[in-house]
């Protein structure tokens, strides 16, 4: 009943240590496991082999190396329990009732979401944690709403997690912040996410701002509540200006301005839902550590001129 | 090096849960497990098989049931790492840092020993015990202490952790208490520490005032500091009362008493001043209260001082 989907390419070493964490959870009786492999060079049979004993285990493949959004979806389009959960192939529970508590806060409750705290180890090895909004890391989601309104994984290699879980809370409202440590999020020096961060963020920006954009889209369809809408919308516009600032010095730093022009499509199409207090408190989740050379409602001047210009 | 030592006898069905708990320590790298079979009956190649995959582990065997105390000591004179931890074959770290965090917390400064917190989980919830010193849970060890100090296990099949405890703090080792939850004591109805059953009460509390007799001798042999002596053997004998008190229907009143003549001489040996002693009668008290079915301590039927003129007037065993 409680389904975990696990994207896999070449991580063959490293899942064994996943497995190994859901091995221990309390609830493993009612845990199926996929590993769905994304074209690695070899499958996992060895590894289901070993587990199979322990764990409800089985895996199934991509038709081509296609990312771990549409992985998910393939997870998602073979599983069947009432709950899910996300799992990387590199990353572990961090005690054996991580799933408990997870399930207990939505199976006794009437929440459709359960968030718990991600522990985070940095280069260095150093070891922090946090309530993680942006990705799907320590959460519990429902398949009844993912079925009701029909949410999917797209195919961008990245922030596609960012884009479901946000779909998803514009879906439901109703969720749940649990106090526990539940997902551990390891350092991997292989894995895409995790390598040098300015740099990545500068170049993986156009794909956010699609994923954003997508997330608009089918949240505009499925007639998703609008002030909810418009609050993502500015938010990405406040993410939009921290890139900026990051870049400020980098010849390349107007491609922003270019990209976020798609973005700013909907803040014109949003901002009549928003108030001042709201958009300031969206402002504040950012924390700048230096005294902006411009601020952020310059920053949406120059979309607009930049779009002028074009 | 950490060795991670589990005596186990039947432990197939919860052992796995323990094994995967320490698999997935984020320093795994760094422990050798030795499940210590109590002639179960049957071996643990299967487990030693499957988790040889991901740690070092390896099945030590005894010839004949002996009970935990032996287990351990068998499994400590049959490694060799600088740390030690012992895990029962039913419990399980508390999180994937906890043998890390023990780790760190031992080599940070030379420690003889650290004291994680416990997590119990009861049918209520959990209650936490922070810098416990009675049981082997969520603690560390140094070897080179240990055989130093000739601190060993005794052969008893109940509260062997406490002697081995016991003597080991009387001892004075340099110490250091952690607040982080370590080791999760997951309740498990049939193991040896929760059966319920009159015989077993009695085996259980004959076996705590033997181990607890044994350890105080054996510091006063060595002449450890005198306080802590008088303390400790203090304490106990209030425990014994108040277990007297909850439990003198059962035939264990009399044995209790009659056990318990060397620990009373050793409390007359080893005196606590006036205040120590109404202090402990306070903390004892209130422990024994809180984790007890109080309606026998509220109104007891014999004073302390009456117990102690009972175990004076007893016969010998």
């Amino acid at each position: 009943m409680i389904d975990i989907i696990i994207p896999a390419y070449n991580a063959h070493e490293t899942i064994k240590n996943t497995l190994l964490s859901i091995c221990l959870q309390t609830m493993k009786e009612k845990i199926k496991v996929y590993i769905i492999d994304d074209c690695s060079d070899k499958d996992y049979s060895e590894e289901i082999k070993l587990f199979k004993q322990s764990i409800n285990i089985e895996q199934y493949k991509t038709t081509k190396n296609s990312g771990p959004g549409i992985a998910r979806q393939v997870g998602l389009d073979n599983s069947q329990g009432k709950y899910i959960i996300f799992m990387d192939s590199d990353d572990l529970f961090v005690d054996c009732f991580s799933v408990e508590n997870l399930y207990k806060n939505l199976e006794e409750t009437e929440n459709d979401i359960a968030i718990g705290y991600v522990i985070q180890e940095d280069y260095e090895h150093n070891l922090k944690n946090e309530l993680k909004e942006g990705s799907l890391h320590g959460k519990m989601f429902k398949r009844a709403i993912i079925d009701q309104y029909q949410l999917q994984f797209n195919d961008t290699s990245n922030h596609e997690d960012l884009a479901f879980y946000l779909l998803y809370l514009l879906a439901t409202d109703k969720a749940i912040f649990i106090e526990n440590n539940i997902y551990f999020y390891r350092y991997n020096p292989n894995s895409i996410t995790q390598t040098d961060s300015c740099h990545y963020h500068f170049n993986t920006y156009g794909l956010y701002v699609k994923n954003m954009c997508w997330v608009f889209e089918n949240a505009e369809t499925r007639n998703f509540n609008e002030l909810e809408i418009a609050k993502d919308v500015f938010y990405s516009l406040v993410i939009s200006y921290c890139r900026y600032l990051e870049n400020y010095f980098n010849e390349d730093v107007n491609r922003i301005l270019k990209e976020a022009n798609n973005l700013y499509k909907y803040y014109l199409k949003y901002k009549q839902f928003l108030t001042e207090e709201i958009e300031f408190e969206l402002y504040n989740c950012v924390e700048l550590n230096f005294i902006p050379p411009i601020s952020l409602r310059d920053f949406i001047y120059l979309i607009d001129k930049h779009n002028y210009n074009d | 090096m950490i060795d991670i030592i589990i005596p186990a006898y039947n432990a197939h069905k919860t052992i796995e849960q323990t094994l995967c708990s320490i698999a997935y320590q984020y320093i795994a790298d760094k422990l050798n497990v030795y499940i210590v079979n109590d002639d179960s009956d049957k071996d643990y190649n299967e487990f030693v098989n499957f988790f040889s995959n991901f740690i070092t582990i390896k099945e030590l065997k005894l010839e004949k049931n002996s009970g935990p105390g032996v287990a351990r000591q068998y499994g400590i004179d049959n490694s060799k790492s600088d740390y030690i931890i012992f895990m029962d074959s039913d419990d399980c770290f508390a999180d994937i840092f906890s043998a890390k965090i023990l780790y760190d917390a031992i080599t940070e400064n030379d420690y003889d020993v650290v004291i994680g917190s416990i997590a119990e989980e009861t049918d209520d919830g959990f209650i936490i015990h922070d810098g416990s010193e009675v049981w082997l849970h969520g603690k560390i060890y140094k070897r080179e202490y240990l055989k130093n100090n000739d601190i060993r296990f005794t052969d008893t099949y109940y509260d062997e952790d406490n002697a081995f405890n016991s003597l080991l703090f009387l001892g004075n080792p340099k110490k250091k208490i952690i607040y982080d939850k370590i080791y999760l004591w997951r309740k498990n109805y049939t193991s040896l520490t929760n059966k319920n059953n009159g015989q077993d009460k009695i085996n259980a509390f004959t076996d705590y005032i033997e181990n607890i007799t044994w350890s105080l001798e054996k510091a006063i042999e060595r002449n450890y500091d005198y306080h802590k002596i008088a303390k400790l053997a203090y304490y106990a004998l209030l425990f014994i009362y108040y277990s007297y008190l909850i439990y003198y229907q059962l035939p264990v009143g009399e044995k209790l008493i009659a056990k318990s003549k060397k620990l009373k001489k050793i409390t007359e040996e080893y005196k606590l001043n006036e205040e120590e002693q109404l202090e402990a009668m306070k903390i004892e008290f209130e422990i024994v209260y809180r984790t007890n079915d109080n309606r026998y301590l509220l109104n007891p039927f014999t004073s302390f001082d009456n117990f102690l003129n009972m175990i004076d007037e007893a016969g010998e065993e």
